[in-house]
């Protein structure tokens, strides 16, 4: 029997379409958050099964962190669920190259959360998890909302293996970096992140970027 | 005078010592490993490793007081003991028993015996912060280049060769012994129409599949990246 068969997962799915409804209800004008990565994947494909053609948000971190070829193909699939998708990005990371830090953090509320909100986009549902880390599990637990949108989190109560069994019976088309990092570091390991980022130096991504992306390390 | 100018001064003062090599011939070299070889590129490069040696024979221990901050640039030489081909140092790339990569972690975590008496420690920041740094390593038992190169002088280095590939340090990629042996073809290059290392596409007439690589020591350089023939795939030198 498939995980994705069991009662525990489909109680899991179950409760995330009904935090789902609930925000529909309550929003005016929601958008999901994208980064292309396998959880916001699945609130996205949850939420488009429930509203069709919500709005999805892309933040674009340059060509020295994804692939052009990756960033097209993340683009495609969320596409693919609507037709009113918004990318963002900022020119800085053509400026600053591979020592961009903290861009996001900085231009998405300082620059995009404004115009989102002028817009009058009114929530988000984000793909977080409380399995992640310890501060998304407090972030979730205490509602910490980072703009003053208000967030919702479909999957917070999701395992990776939850992840992974909506995406595969749901035949949801995923990102093609999953399969050459899962390959090597496990399926459960494996996150799609920005490459060669020295923020995550400390963990050694650098080392698995190096060996596994090794045709994307020098860009010029 | 700068840390920079000192230690190239000395290099090249190092060098003088040195014995110049004469007869190049092509070579393979074969590495038994006592463990894993840990890596953080699919390949590496033989001349990078000869450059790293002839460097740490001639400054000694003070080798590991060179800055990682800083570009030295130790300039090319008639003393290093492989032969170019036009620009080309004649070495290959590693070439491994096994490309299945395996992932391992390292741990660090705090040791009250280092703390010297403090009563409060920070783990998250500064010096006793904990860590867990991803690698990957290949089983391989051994690594094999090929190189034209002067064959005594080139063995008179690798003898001090402690370990290859990332995390040698440490264990990994621990070299049990070389051999090196005379060989019929120069391989170093191009071996049955394939690149045995990145060659830039200037050099090229055709080639099957082009990436941007660096192409010469130190591979570290983004100066010395540019468009090259990947390892192992068809290639054809321009004439001469």
């Amino acid at each position: 029997m498939n995980y994705s068969q069991l009662e525990e997962h489909k109680k899991k799915v179950e409760e995330a379409k009904s935090i789902i409804h609930k925000a529909l209800r309550t929003c005016r004008k929601p958008y999901v958050a994208f980064s292309g990565g396998k959880d916001s994947l699945c609130v996205l494909h949850l939420v488009s099964s429930i509203q069709k053609d919500v709005s999805v948000i892309h933040w674009d971190y340059g060509r020295y962190f994804i692939p052009k070829e990756l960033h097209e193909e993340i683009l495609e699939i969320a596409r693919t669920f609507s037709s009113n998708v918004l990318v963002f990005t900022s020119d800085r990371y053509e400026k600053e190259k591979r020592n961009a830090y903290n861009i996001w953090g900085k231009e998405f509320f300082e620059k995009v959360v404004p115009k989102l909100m002028e817009e009058g986009f009114d929530c988000v549902f984000l793909g977080l998890r409380k399995e992640e880390s310890s501060s998304r599990r407090i972030r979730i637990k205490n509602n910490i909302y980072i703009t003053p949108m208000k967030e919702f989190y479909p999957i917070a109560n999701w395992t990776w293996l939850d992840v992974w069994a909506y995406i595969v019976s749901n035949n949801i088309k995923y990102l093609s970096i999953y399969d050459k990092y899962g390959e090597v570091l496990g399926y459960n390991r494996a996150r799609f992140v920005t490459f060669f980022d020295p923020q995550f130096d400390k963990y050694g991504s650098g080392n698995v970027d190096g060996v596994l992306m090794w045709r994307f390390k020098d860009v010029k | 005078m700068s840390e920079r100018k000192y230690f190239i001064e000395r290099f090249l003062k190092g060098l003088e010592k040195l014995p110049t090599p004469k007869d190049f011939k092509p070579c393979k070299i074969t590495f038994f490993l006592s463990s894993p070889l840990s890596l953080t590129h699919p390949w590496l490069h033989f001349d990078g490793i000869v450059g790293y040696l002839q460097v740490r024979r001639i400054l000694g221990e003070d080798f590991f007081l060179l800055s990682k901050k800083t570009r030295y640039s130790f300039p090319l030489h008639e003393k290093f003991p492989l032969a170019y081909y036009k620009e080309i140092p004649c070495a290959s790339v590693s070439i491994l028993e096994s490309t299945q990569y395996k992932l391992e972690a390292m741990y660090k975590r705090f040791e009250d015996r280092w703390a010297g008496g403090k009563r409060k420690i920070y783990r998250g920041s500064g010096p006793f912060r904990d860590f867990m740094i991803q690698h990957l390593y290949v089983p391989t038992k051994t690594v094999i280049f090929y190189a034209r190169a002067d064959l005594e002088i080139l063995e008179d280095l690798l003898k001090d060769l402690i370990g290859l590939g990332d995390n040698w340090r440490v264990g990994w990629g621990a070299v049990r012994k070389f051999v090196i042996e005379e060989w019929e073809e120069d391989w170093s290059i191009v071996a049955d129409g394939r690149a045995m290392r990145p060659i830039p596409v200037r050099f090229l007439k055709s080639y099957e599949d082009s990436a941007l690589l660096a192409w010469r020591s130190p591979y570290w350089d983004l100066s010395n990246v540019e468009e090259c023939a990947v390892p192992g795939t068809r290639v054809e030198l321009k004439d001469e």
